[in-house]
């Protein structure tokens, strides 16, 4: 790790036309926009774009490439424990008998 | 008083202010002890209200819903105000950074914060009781709590996040101290075993409360906005509200014990004067229930309508937690055996926590059975069983660690023979009050019934006796720790020839804890 | 500029820099699991129904999203210049950058401030205040409790963040950061990433996925 590292300021530029060039391509592919409609693929695209910025602004803007490792080791772990979340209530509703609609 | 002591935290600045605005973790931890001894007093009278409403069947002074409103409080009040601060809040505070050789915690003013966090979210909880109350048992089930609980509610749920933003600065603040400030020499190995069970404590406290944070307040803006998210009348799923609601509450009753357990490893190893047996071993169990505790909630809801293979899966995960909890339980088995047994007041306290976690421990296997569990869910086994557990594992716990460092913390030495009297009330009547729930539970008494059949009424009448035995032990213990920082005699640096960083510093410690840089060199329990 | 003495619990001004770093990291994950609670419930009634959460969509523009989600951008971009001037001893443009910064976080909020009065007005309230006459699905209004729960949560992220670039630039106005000392901006930086982060993902999620 390196405490004080100073990203350059051409870096933060690149990344930033990164980030509005997905943004472009983001709002480019969806469905209200250009009509393309691929299903729950639209769903995947959007969310791999999204992420794909989430780590340019963590690694970067966040300068997580230059953090020690505890912080970006719990910042990680967060992330995990959603992904546990989701994954047993996603479990619990598909495997439910009869998923009752209230309404 | 404290002449005799030379100048220490306690006397290097005087009056009410100067405690207000302290920023020493030292007296934090003191003020942290005396707001938690006044909750669980608060508390304890709520339990005793109850038990005496149960002495005999039938009505007694209490009417269904006050019943229901003294059964929540009380509830409530033991888990967000006394059990999920308290070894954290006040030991932790007092110990962490003497134990690593620090000179305060990361963070000493957002401390001070965290305390007055508690306190303004435990005053929000408690105006509740001036308004209709509350009555939805301290876990907040919708859609009740969404629809036609008391309205009270909203004061209560809205405390608990609160003071749940200050366990979340708690752990934070103890995470950092633990990776930034330990002193030279001190690796990750050679840290004493109540700072794991802190750190592994303080994981919960960051990962596990935020979900219950917004879980709260998604509460509270279904009974104010009526946002539909647990309201099945607007489409929304109350079973998931039980998810969010355990996703933390689980790994909460983890966040309890842990730090006892940590106390516990301190005490075993101290009083048997010998080497703890198999460090690396309770090391990696600390951090493992930390996280199979994340794994398990689902254990909560066999019956509540969440899918069978669910339910399955929960079971099997659970028992895995029996594993490292009994790696750890035979450690300290194994270290006593064979040591210089010195039967002092907190050894006796940790001979009662292995006595009765064990019995919590494996009734928890009985519930965590799906099978056996359609039959004990919701009924008295099910209360005997986590009353074992948090009150066997984190009250215990607190008074092995309150009277082992108690010479630490004042400079003075409590009575010895009044603090065993008061050991031997606590334990005594905390079996005889919750072990006969057990039976009642099996024999299918329902909990949280404000009226029994006539056939429970014995076993009924036997844990009230007990509860006012458990009280009076509680009382004892108190005064007795009272008499001895008032009137003890002095204790000196080191009263139990123990080996840790907190004993080679004056008692009590000065403001900045040590007067020279600390080095280690080695393990923290040299007896060799 | 001054020296700034280190508090008297670290070894120097580096350890204490390091400490204060993982503090807020801490803390930042306490507020992605928050979110990220949101999402999970989100994710849940948007499988559970479909045709509710397609109908809301249709009432957000996401052009009026694209625009905030740039404006974010930006404003992470030129927070990140405020910390790298003042890692480099020039206040003047770690002031000015701090500032542009403030003022992209206020055009985003006017930009809310539409989007949430059109609503308002077509009757598209929250949950049981919800009005508007038309709706197809029977449950809309859980839609838009949802809408607003984590935009206003969102929002109020941003005028708190706002808030604390208030104080770090009145503070870097005064000259008390320089290359040794700098801790509260990067502090606040690393909160205000976070919001633009937790955008990054509300911006699909409402506006593009439907």
């Amino acid at each position: 790790m390196d405490l004080h590292h100073i990203t350059p300021i051409k870096t933060y530029i690149k990344v930033l036309a990164l980030l509005l060039f997905l943004t472009f391509i983001t709002v480019i592919v969806a469905k209200p926009v250009s009509g393309f409609d691929l299903g729950h693929l639209n769903t995947f695209v959007a969310f791999a774009i999204a992420t794909v910025k989430a780590v340019a602004v963590g690694l970067i803007f966040m300068g997580l490439k230059h953090e020690n490792k505890v912080s970006r080791n719990y910042f990680i772990s967060a992330i995990l424990v959603l992904l546990v979340l989701f994954s047993f209530l996603a479990f619990d509703i598909a495997t439910r008998e009869v998923l009752v609609n209230p309404l | 008083m404290s002449d005799l002591l030379g100048k220490n935290y306690i006397n290097c600045e005087k009056g009410l202010w100067s405690w207000l605005t302290t920023l020493d973790h030292k007296r934090i931890g003191i003020m942290y002890l005396i707001a938690i001894v006044f909750f669980a007093f608060l508390g304890a009278v709520f339990s005793l209200i109850l038990r005496y409403e149960l002495f005999s069947a039938g009505k007694d002074f209490l009417t269904a819903l006050q019943y229901n409103k003294v059964m929540t409080y009380h509830g409530a009040i033991m888990t967000f105000m006394v059990l999920v601060p308290g070894i954290p809040a006040v030991l932790g505070n007092i110990l962490l950074p003497l134990q690593i050789g620090a000179k305060d915690v990361a963070f000493p003013r957002l401390n001070l914060l965290s305390w007055y966090l508690l306190i303004l979210g435990a005053a929000i909880a408690i105006i509740s009781l001036f308004t209709t109350g509350v009555d939805t048992g301290w876990t907040f089930y919708a859609p009740y709590s969404t629809g036609s609980a008391q309205s009270g509610t909203i004061f209560v749920v809205l405390g608990a996040f609160v003071m749940g933003l200050a366990s979340i600065l708690t752990g934070l603040n103890f995470i950092a101290t633990i990776h930034q400030l330990r002193a030279k020499g001190m690796t990750f190995m050679r840290m004493p075993l109540f700072v794991w069970g802190l750190y592994a404590t303080s994981i919960i406290q960051i990962v596990a409360t935020p979900v219950v944070g917004i879980t709260l307040l998604l509460l509270v803006a279904e009974r104010v906005l009526g946002v539909g998210v647990f309201d099945p009348k607007l489409g929304g799923d109350p079973i998931l509200f039980q998810h969010f609601f355990w996703f933390y509450s689980h790994p909460v009753v983890y966040l309890m014990v842990l730090p006892g357990m940590g106390v516990i490893s301190e005490v075993v190893t101290a009083f048997s004067k010998k080497v703890i047996f198999g460090y690396k071993a309770i090391v990696y169990a600390s951090v493992a229930i930390a996280g199979v505790g994340f794994l398990v909630w689902g254990h909560h809801m066999f019956v509540s309508g969440q899918s069978d293979w669910a339910g399955v899966l929960f079971s099997f995960i659970t028992m895995f937690v029996g594993i490292p909890t009994a790696v750890k339980i035979f450690n300290w088995m194994t270290t006593l055996y064979k040591g210089s047994i010195e039967f002092r007041t907190p050894l006796l306290f940790a001979l009662g926590f292995l006595f009765v976690f064990a019995i919590g421990g494996l009734t928890g296997l009985f519930l965590a059975t799906l099978s056996t569990d359609m039959h004990f869910h919701d009924t008295y086994f099910v209360v005997a069983h986590f009353h074992y557990t948090m009150v066997g594992g984190a009250v215990m716990a607190v008074f092995a660690g309150l009277f082992y460092w108690w010479p630490k913390i004042c400079g003075r030495m409590y009575n010895e023979l009044q603090g065993q009297i008061g050991f031997a009330f606590v334990f005594i009547g905390f079996n005889v009050t919750f072990f006969p729930q057990f039976i009642l539970g099996a024999m299918g008494m329902p909990r949280r019934y404000f009226d029994y059949l006539p056939e429970f009424e014995h076993l009924h009448a036997v844990s009230t006796v007990g509860s006012t035995i458990v009280n009076t032990g509680m009382v004892i213990l108190f005064v007795v720790l009272y008499r001895a920082w008032k009137y003890g005699e002095i204790a000196g640096d080191n009263p139990w020839n123990a080996t840790t960083l907190e004993w080679q510093t004056t008692s009590p410690p000065p403001h900045e804890n040590f007067t020279k840089e600390m080095k280690v060199t080695g393990g923290p329990y040299d007896y060799a | 500029m001054t020296m700034r003495k280190h508090a008297h619990h670290f070894k120097d001004g580096d350890h204490e820099f390091s400490a204060s770093k993982m503090g807020v990291w801490l803390f930042l994950c306490t507020e992605i699991v928050m979110f990220g609670v949101l999402f999970v419930a989100y994710f849940l009634y948007h499988n559970q129904y479909p045709e509710t959460f397609a109908e809301g969509a249709k009432f957000l523009d996401w052009r009026l999203g694209a625009l905030n989600t740039v404006v974010l951008l930006f404003s992470s971009f030129t927070m990140a210049l405020g910390i790298h001037f003042c890692q480099k001893n020039d206040s003047k443009k770690a002031v000015l950058n701090l500032a542009l910064t403030l003022i992209l976080g206020a055009v985003f909020m006017i930009v809310k401030y539409y989007e949430y009065s059109h609503k308002f007005h077509l009757g598209l309230y929250p949950g049981k205040f919800f009005s508007y006459e038309a709706a197809e699905s029977v449950n809309l209004a859980m839609y838009f409790s949802f809408y607003f729960l984590m935009t206003g949560l969102h929002g109020l992220h941003i005028l708190i963040g706002m808030g604390v670039i208030t104080w770090v630039l009145i503070r870097a106005r005064r000259g008390e950061f320089n290359s040794k000392y700098y801790t509260p901006v990067e502090g606040v930086g690393l909160f205000w990433h976070v919001i633009d982060l937790i955008w990054i993902y509300l911006f699909p999620l409402l506006y593009l996925v439907g």
